[in-house]
């Protein structure tokens, strides 16, 4: 909570990837998150793996990138510990007492599994790292995707963060009532907590909504994108970065 | 002294309502308004303020249930016989709680969904966003996260939509809390020059209610009835008792950089020394958006400061130990009660039943209550109990006056005072600050310091 309560992810940056248009991005993420699963060469998942880090360091800095694959990062190590027990057939690398711990095709496995969830959550934050999220739900609709469809795109935009850090102000406020010696906070309430929150906030955001004239909706207002400079340089880096990384994988 | 205007048409409101739990909340309640009037509603928390906005915008009954009898004749039209969507542009509000309000990540974003929605024409559009944030002085903020705006400028934002809406009757409830002095007197010259019929909801009596409304009026057992003025009390605060401990912070920094926005500069508060004793009460005065509530949070250990450190009893405490010592009653108490009933909150301090029971006595608040039908000021009490059953030292109020009577103010302020804290008092009230005892700090181009 506070200074690093914030509902967007954008971060201010006037970086190459800052730069490009809103349109390109958003067809290069998800043709990457595509590419992602076809591909099965060791260079290729590799390089899913590292492209987003590779951009995301240079768009915003080391200590956003951290934060950013810190979050995976129990999630690798759940990855690690039990998906090899999953895959138990084949060349053994390590065993106890009999029973195969981990196998060359298990390994192998987990390695496919991590680069292609690191890359594609990679690219995902990358994309709400470097673009306001009114310019995605504009170039959803630039796009074509019905009005109440976007809408929806960008509520979800602000609350899933949002959810995010109600939960860390209920913590914060779990801890503040805490016995003097006790550290943490009560995992239990705190979750309960969150859902009746949740919950509460529905009516709310629902009759806000229709406060301020959903469903009134008089006239679609048109999205006009501009065409930035070097839109379709932008295009072309993408198809060349995309392609060579379907060639190589 | 109440301004008076010329003024034409009528809009009639005549409405019974109680909810679905058979509390009766209304009875008849009749008020008139003349197009163009200004109105104040001047009555203390749970006596109906935002149920009747609620009513009156249309989210009771449609989403919250409750039943409701009456009419609210407006150009001869009974507006709550119509959906929510189509009252838009007959009657709009301005919530107590803004957070509940928010729907998009941006500033301009939550200024351009209800005026695309009203469907002008992208240049009116733009037009009407660039006056209300110069209106409310937001222009620097128009492409910031609403997420990183402090509870004064989330205040002005939510003013701001409505401006921009511009529907007939505007609803503010509460809305000159929260706002420095500065935006309160703009917002009160705002209101006198506006020529909409506006129905302003308070708790207690402000300087510049006068120059903005042409009548006061007040609920009374759920019936509207003319104000007759709140006769000014001396108030008496009980003898402070000076204890050992003592609370300080010196050479403290805190910075916090905007992270969506390359244009702002980063926030930064600089306290060069701060100290509070123990049964000592000190008042902490600040622009919107000057760190105040910044500075609350280091204290109480939910942020950490870039440089600097805070002592107690001479010795450094960690950022999480700081929790243990000092109670922080937030601007928003929805922020800090999360549980379903008071009682259920009450009883997450791990106070004993007979300290409950004295809890719930004193801050007159009744333990069955769920906190989601609470009135925002009974919020203020239920976490103002909450905070009296813990064991703390020292404890920080962020405007515990917004959205409280003078008299609950009091109340709470002296019940701690008893209990031996050490009280710093973050206000907008200049009436609060100078009834408050004792020192007065003001925050002044990113500096804490003494008046």
């Amino acid at each position: 909570m506070g200074c690093s309560m914030n509902v967007s992810s954008y971060v201010y940056g006037t970086s190459f990837y800052h730069r490009f248009d809103v349109r390109p991005k958003l067809i290069a993420t998800l043709a990457f998150s595509i590419i992602a699963f076809i591909v099965s060469s060791h260079a290729g998942l590799l390089l899913v793996f590292l492209i987003p880090v590779l951009i995301m360091l240079l768009s915003v800095g080391r200590k956003e990138t951290w934060h950013c694959y810190s979050r995976l990062l129990p999630l690798f190590v759940l990855i690690i510990l039990f998906a090899p027990l999953q895959e138990r057939s084949g060349e053994v690398l390590f065993s106890a007492g009999g029973f195969v711990l981990a196998t060359r095709e298990g390994a192998e496995s987990v390695l496919r599994i991590i680069a292609r969830l690191g890359g594609i959550s990679g690219a995902l934050m990358l994309l709400l790292l470097t673009e306001r999220n009114e310019m995605i739900i504009k170039g959803l609709r630039a796009f074509h995707m019905p009005y109440n469809a976007a809408l929806a795109a960008s509520m979800i935009l602000r609350f899933i963060p949002y959810l995010g850090e109600l939960f860390a102000e209920i913590r914060d406020s779990m801890s503040l009532r805490l016995e003097e010696g006790r550290r943490g906070y009560p995992i239990l309430p705190s979750i309960t907590a969150l859902v009746v929150a949740s919950i509460r906030m529905i009516p709310e955001t629902a009759s806000s909504l229709e406060e301020r004239g959903f469903g009134l909706r008089k006239k679609a207002a048109g999205v006009a994108l501009k065409r930035p400079e070097y839109y379709l340089i932008q295009w072309l880096i993408s198809a060349i970065i995309l392609l060579s990384l379907l060639i190589l994988g | 002294m109440l301004m008076h205007r010329s003024l034409g048409l009528m809009k009639e409101l005549e409405v019974s309502f109680s909810y679905s739990t058979g509390e009766e909340i209304f009875s008849s309640f009749s008020l008139s308004v003349e197009e163009g009037e200004h109105v104040l509603v001047l009555s203390p928390p749970g006596s109906g303020k935002t149920t009747l906005a609620r009513i009156l915008t249309g989210s009771i009954p449609k989403y919250i249930d409750g039943n409701i009898e009456g009419r609210f004749i407006v150009s001869g039209k009974d507006i709550l016989s119509l959906d929510i969507k189509d009252r838009m542009e007959i009657v709009g509000r301005v919530s107590q709680n803004t957070d509940e309000m928010m729907l998009f990540s941006s500033v301009e974003e939550e200024l351009s969904f209800p005026l695309e929605n009203l469907g002008l024409e992208q240049a009116e559009i733009e037009k009407r966003i660039d006056d209300v944030l110069a209106l409310f002085g937001l222009e620097k903020y128009r492409t910031v996260s609403t997420s990183e705006l402090s509870g004064g400028e989330k205040r002005r934002l939510m003013l701001s939509v409505l401006f921009a809406v511009n529907p007939s009757v505007y609803i503010l409830d509460e809305s000159f809390d929260e706002l420095s002095p500065f935006w309160r007197r703009r917002l009160a010259g705002i209101v006198a020059a506006s020529s909409n019929t506006i129905i302003a909801l308070g708790s207690h009596e402000l300087g510049e209610y006068s120059t903005a409304f042409d009548r006061i009026v007040t609920i009374a057992d759920g019936k509207c009835r003319e104000y007759a003025g709140h006769p000014f009390q001396a108030v008496s605060f009980p003898q402070f008792r000076l204890g050992n401990s003592r609370l300080a912070a010196s050479s403290l920094i805190i910075e916090r950089k905007h992270r969506s926005s390359g244009i702002l500069p980063a926030f930064s508060l600089s306290v060069p020394y701060f100290e509070l004793r123990e049964g000592e009460c000190v008042t902490i005065l600040g622009e919107n958006g000057s760190g105040k509530s910044s500075f609350s949070r280091v204290l109480s250990g939910l942020i950490e400061e870039k440089e600097g450190k805070v002592e107690i009893d001479g010795s450094p405490v960690s950022v999480k130990d700081r929790r243990h010592n000092i109670a922080f009653l937030m601007q928003n108490p929805y922020q800090e009660l999360f549980l379903p009933t008071v009682l259920d909150e009450l009883k997450s301090t791990k106070a004993g039943d007979d300290a409950i029971r004295e809890a719930l006595s004193l801050f007159s608040l009744d333990g069955s209550a769920y906190i989601q039908e609470l009135s925002y000021g009974k919020a203020k009490m239920v976490q103002a109990a909450l905070f009296y059953l813990l064991p703390r030292r020292f404890v920080i109020f962020d405007e515990l006056d917004s959205a409280l009577s003078y008299d609950d103010f009091v109340r709470i302020i002296s019940l701690y005072i008893k209990k031996g804290c050490g009280i710093a008092a973050i206000t907008h009230d200049m009436k609060i600050a100078s009834m408050l005892p004792g020192r007065k700090l003001r925050i002044d181009d990113g500096v804490l310091h003494e008046c």
